[in-house]
Formats: structure tokens, C-alpha cells, sequence
């Protein structure tokens, strides 16, 4: 193949992979600690696309409409928490599952009906929609910022997990909630947090996404979320590095499977990312990177 | 004079099992405590009771003759009370030193914690030398020394230290035992659950016995060790 068509699918690859690793860890994030599943996941992406919209509709700068959208998937992500979840605490996880079933349907039904079922456009400005050419490869601009955002929120999401004492109790907490209330750390506040996070990263994706799609519909969080749960599962559930790194392969494979197959099998190309995500773990039950778990009664 | 942590007529159940059957003990301040019984008597499900993971479906709990229950475990911990729970429980994903960082974070100030922090890896060498590395990495009796390290960050009054030489070679049991010794001497009070019987009725002042969930025996240490109940709740 050539190499500046190579080169190109990279680029489309790694900014796709990155909003799958930026969903995928919002869903691990939340899972490893309240064992949620969360299907609603994608609705809060989906709030923070309309944030953009919205914003924009009103004529405000894009840096304003950025954080709009993203705070809005924040505040989605924790009242789910605090109406839905908290009074739930100790249930099964499938009876935690098909509560974020209801809310996500529920949702989308409030999308369709009180905003509208068809996409609505935005404009990016022109300096944003191009692209730019290196060494005789042309690139896009929505891609390379992509993939920049993505990296500059894994790093600070890196430090924050190190460093702060927040951070610190989500990774204990992952593995033995229990030992973490007995030092003393409020459970409730680790629980806010996590899903805190998780909106935070759904926002960053839904930014991401809205900027490289140019329009938001009800369904913009369902489809990238979906993928992003084949990416939790590939990398481990659970494990926070392990749904980066299955974020990234399977962004990879369906940019890659799109891009190199022949044109007849390209409506098989879910089925493929899927074909290829079971062979993995055929040889790795456990997923790529498996978290570290005590699992008490 | 009321005890720091008076127990009365606990009962705990884990659905259809009664594992906990109207258990009395007390720790005063300073001293040690020792609750003693064989496999499955109700030790653990009694320490996890007071530091509130347990429901109880009957009795009270009072920590400064004041009743706990109901009581969150975080806010029990709050009251200045440390855990080295059965089987460890360190973090094996983080490091030494963030295990102990966490535990810390009970004082609001990190300058606090940290200092604290390298009071207790002087105090445990070994903690101080792999400070970096991930606790399940530790063998189990290092693991052992960060699980009292960690309860003791947050500058207890009262310690629950659940089967604390578990596992561990004479040496390291007898360094355990010193351990507690040295931590009545410095005045925090320590509920003991123990399998080391001598050790612990000679450390202890108070000694509670349970056989199946019953106080088989309940009273002053050395008394405790004379009487037969000891065997007899050690062949049930
Ligand atoms: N999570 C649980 N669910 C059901 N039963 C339990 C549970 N935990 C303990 N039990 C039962 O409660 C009783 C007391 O158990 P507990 O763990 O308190 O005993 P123990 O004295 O700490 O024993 P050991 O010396 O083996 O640690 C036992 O019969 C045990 O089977
Ligand atoms: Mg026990």
C-alpha cells in the first residue's frame, strides 16, 4: 500500500480510536468502581453535541460553545448519579444494566420529540474544516486537533489518577470499595466523581465528534458508544489502560478494514471489527490489559 | 468509667445465618483487647460490625458511650478508629507510598499525611525502601507491615486488627506482637483478632472467647487463659 495513504488512514485511525478510548474509559471508569454498565453512556455524549449546537444556534464563540457542551455532559453524567443510581446502590448489576437502558431510551425519546429526530447541521468556520500538507500528505485539520485533544486528556487524566487523592481512591476503589470507606474516604464522593469523569470525557468525544461529523442527531452517542463497550470488553473490563489501548484497536481495525478491503465487503464492516474483536479474546479471555479486582460478598 | 468501645448484646446475620448470637466486649483506652475463637466463631463479622461494614440486627455499638449504629463507615473511621482487615486488603495497583497517601487524605492536609507517612516507613523500614513499588508486589508479610501502617495513618485512638500474624514466619509474628505492645505503651486501644492464642492472652488485658457466635468466655486476660473454656472453644 502507499505510504501516504497509509500515513492518512493512521491519522483517520488514531482520531477515531481516540474517542473510542475517551468513551471507553469514561465506561470503565464508572464500571470499575459501581459495577455499571452504563448503556446510557451515549445519551451523555449526545447532551454535550446539543450543547455545541445550541450554543453555536445562539452565536456564541466556539472555545464558549466548547465548554457549554462539555459541562453539560458533566451535569448529565452526575444527575443520572444522583437520581437514578445513588438510590439504587447495592443492587444486581443487571438491575443497574437495564435501569441505564431505560434512561438512555427514555432519552433519546426526549431528543427525537423535543428537539428532532434529523440531524442538525453546524458550520464549522472554514480554518477548521480544511486540511494541510506535509511532506507532499495531505492532512486534516478536525483530525490532527482530534487526535491532540485526545492525547493532551489522557495525559492530564493520567496525572489526576497519580496525583490527586480523588484519583487515588477511583483506582483503590476499583479494586476493594470497601477498604477505601475503611480509611475513611466518602464513598458517595468517589462515585460522583467517577461519573463526573466520565461526563467530562463523553463531553470531550461529543466535541470531538459533533467537529468531525459537522451535525448532531439523537443517536450520535448511541452508535460511537456501542463501539466503545466492544472496546472496554477487548481491553479488559474494568481496566482503565486496557479500554484506551481497545479504543485505539478497534478504531484501527474499522478504519483500516474500510480502507483496505474491497468495496464489496464494506457492508460487513461492523461484523468485522466485531469478527476480529472475538478472535482477541478467544486468545485473551481476560482481555488486553485485565484489571486488578477483589471481588467480596 | 465508660470504655472507648463498649459492644452489648451484638447480633449479626447474613440472611438465614445467625453469625453473630448477643456478643459483650469492651476495649478501655490503652489497652489491648484480644478476641479469640476457631474458624467461622463470628470474630471477623463482629470487627467488621464496629467499624460499620456489617449490619447488625441487634445490640448497640458505642464508641465514647456514644452509639455508632447506624453509623457509616466512613464516618466511624473518622472518629479516629484504623482497620487492618482479615487477608490484608492492601491496594496492589498502587504503590506503597500511595497506599498510605490515601489513607492520609482522612486529615485534609497533605503536608500532615506525609509526614506522617515518614514517621510510620521509618518505623517500617521495608515500607520506606519500597516506597515505589506496587503493593502486590510486597511478599505477605510486607504486605502485612503496610496494612498497619495504613491503619495507623490516620492517627487512631482505636485499632481493629483482623488476624494481624496470619500467615506469617515466627520472626514476623513476633515483630507483630511487639508491634501492638509498642501501640498500647503510645496509648491508642487495639481490638485484637487473633488465631495465636498465647501471644495474644499475653498482650491483651481483656480477652473475649466466642465458639459458634457465642461469648464463650468473656473477662480479664490471664483469668481467661487458665480456664478451660479455651480448649473447649478451640474443639468445637
Ligand atoms: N458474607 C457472608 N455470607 C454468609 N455467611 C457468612 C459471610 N461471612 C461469614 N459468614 C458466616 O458467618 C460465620 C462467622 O464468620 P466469620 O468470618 O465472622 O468467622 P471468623 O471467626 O472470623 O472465622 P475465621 O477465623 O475463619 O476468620 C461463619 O459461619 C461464616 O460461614
Ligand atoms: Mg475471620
Amino acid at each position: 500500500m502507499p505510504l501516504d495513504l497509509f500515513i492518512q488512514q493512521l491519522v483517520n485511525a488514531l482520531s477515531l480510536g481516540g474517542i473510542y478510548a475517551l468513551l471507553a474509559l469514561g465506561l470503565a471508569v464508572v464500571f470499575s468502581i459501581i459495577r455499571l454498565i452504563n448503556f446510557a453512556h451515549g445519551e451523555i455524549m449526545t447532551v454535550g453535541g446539543y450543547g455545541v449546537f445550541f450554543s453555536l444556534l445562539l452565536g456564541w464563540p466556539i472555545p464558549a460553545a466548547i465548554i457549554v457542551g462539555v459541562s453539560m455532559s458533566i451535569i448529565a453524567a452526575v444527575a443520572m448519579e444522583r437520581l437514578a443510581f445513588r438510590a439504587m446502590k447495592g443492587a444486581s448489576v443487571v438491575s443497574l444494566l437495564i435501569t441505564s437502558f431505560a434512561i438512555s431510551e427514555i432519552l433519546k425519546v426526549l431528543f427525537q420529540n423535543g428537539i428532532s429526530a434529523r440531524p442538525k447541521p453546524i458550520a464549522l468556520p472554514s480554518e477548521l474544516s480544511g486540511s494541510y500538507e506535509v511532506g507532499g500528505i495531505v492532512i486534516g485539520v478536525i483530525p490532527t486537533l482530534s487526535i491532540a485533544i485526545t492525547l493532551i486528556s489522557l495525559t492530564v487524566l493520567t496525572a489526576f489518577l497519580r496525583r490527586t487523592t480523588t484519583g487515588l481512591a477511583m483506582r483503590a476503589a476499583a479494586e476493594d470499595f470497601d477498604m477505601v470507606r475503611l480509611l475513611g474516604v466518602r464513598a458517595g464522593g468517589v462515585v460522583a466523581a467517577a461519573f463526573a469523569l466520565s461526563g467530562l470525557l463523553a463531553g470531550i468525544a461529543a466535541v470531538i465528534w459533533t467537529a468531525q461529523r459537522g451535525s448532531v442527531d439523537p443517536l450520535m452517542g448511541f452508535f460511537p458508544v456501542l463501539k466503545a463497550f466492544i472496546a472496554t470488553v477487548l481491553g479488559g473490563l474494568g481496566s482503565l489502560s486496557g479500554a484506551v489501548l481497545g479504543g485505539f484497536v478497534v478504531g484501527a481495525i474499522e478504519v483500516f478494514s474500510q480502507a483496505f478491503l474491497p468495496e464489496s465487503l464494506s457492508p460487513y464492516r461492523d461484523a468485522i471489527v466485531l469478527g476480529s474483536v472475538i478472535l482477541i479474546l478467544l486468545v485473551r479471555p481476560e482481555g488486553l490489559i485485565p484489571p486488578a479486582r477483589v471481588d467480596r460478598s | 468509667m465508660t470504655a472507648l468501645l463498649e459492644v452489648e448484646g451484638l447480633e449479626v446475620h447474613y440472611g438465614p445465618v445467625h453469625a453473630v448470637k448477643g456478643v459483650d466486649l469492651a476495649v478501655q483506652e490503652g489497652t489491648v483487647t484480644a478476641l479469640l475463637g476457631a474458624n467461622g466463631a463470628g470474630k471477623t463479622t463482629t470487627l467488621m460490625a464496629v467499624a460499620g461494614l456489617r449490619k447488625i440486627s441487634a445490640g448497640d455499638i458505642r464508641l465514647d458511650g456514644r452509639s455508632l449504629v447506624g453509623t457509616s463507615s466512613e464516618s466511624i473511621i473518622r472518629q479516629g478508629v484504623g482497620v487492618s482487615p482479615e487477608g490484608r486488603r492492601v491496594f496492589t495497583a498502587l504503590t506503597v507510598a500511595e497506599n498510605l497517601r490515601l489513607a492520609g487524605a482522612i486529615h485534609g492536609d497533605a503536608a500532615i499525611s506525609s509526614s506522617i507517612a515518614e514517621t510510620l516507613m521509618e518505623r517500617f523500614p521495608i515500607l520506606g525502601t519500597r516506597r515505589h513499588q506496587r503493593a502486590g508486589l510486597l511478599s505477605g508479610g510486607e504486605q502485612q507491615m503496610l496494612a498497619l501502617a495504613r491503619a495507623l495513618m490516620g492517627k487512631p485512638r482505636l485499632l481493629l486488627l483482623d488476624e494481624p500474624s496470619l500467615g506469617l514466619a515466627p520472626q514476623m509474628v513476633d515483630r507483630v506482637f511487639d508491634l501492638i505492645a509498642e501501640l498500647r505503651e503510645e496509648g491508642i486501644a487495639v481490638l485484637l483478632v487473633e488465631q495465636n492464642v498465647p501471644l495474644s492472652l499475653e498482650i491483651a488485658q481483656e480477652a473475649v472467647i466466642l465458639a459458634n457466635g457465642r461469648m464463650a468466655a468473656r473477662g480479664d486476660s490471664e483469668k481467661v487463659a487458665q480456664s478451660d473454656v479455651i480448649h473447649a472453644a478451640y474443639l468445637t
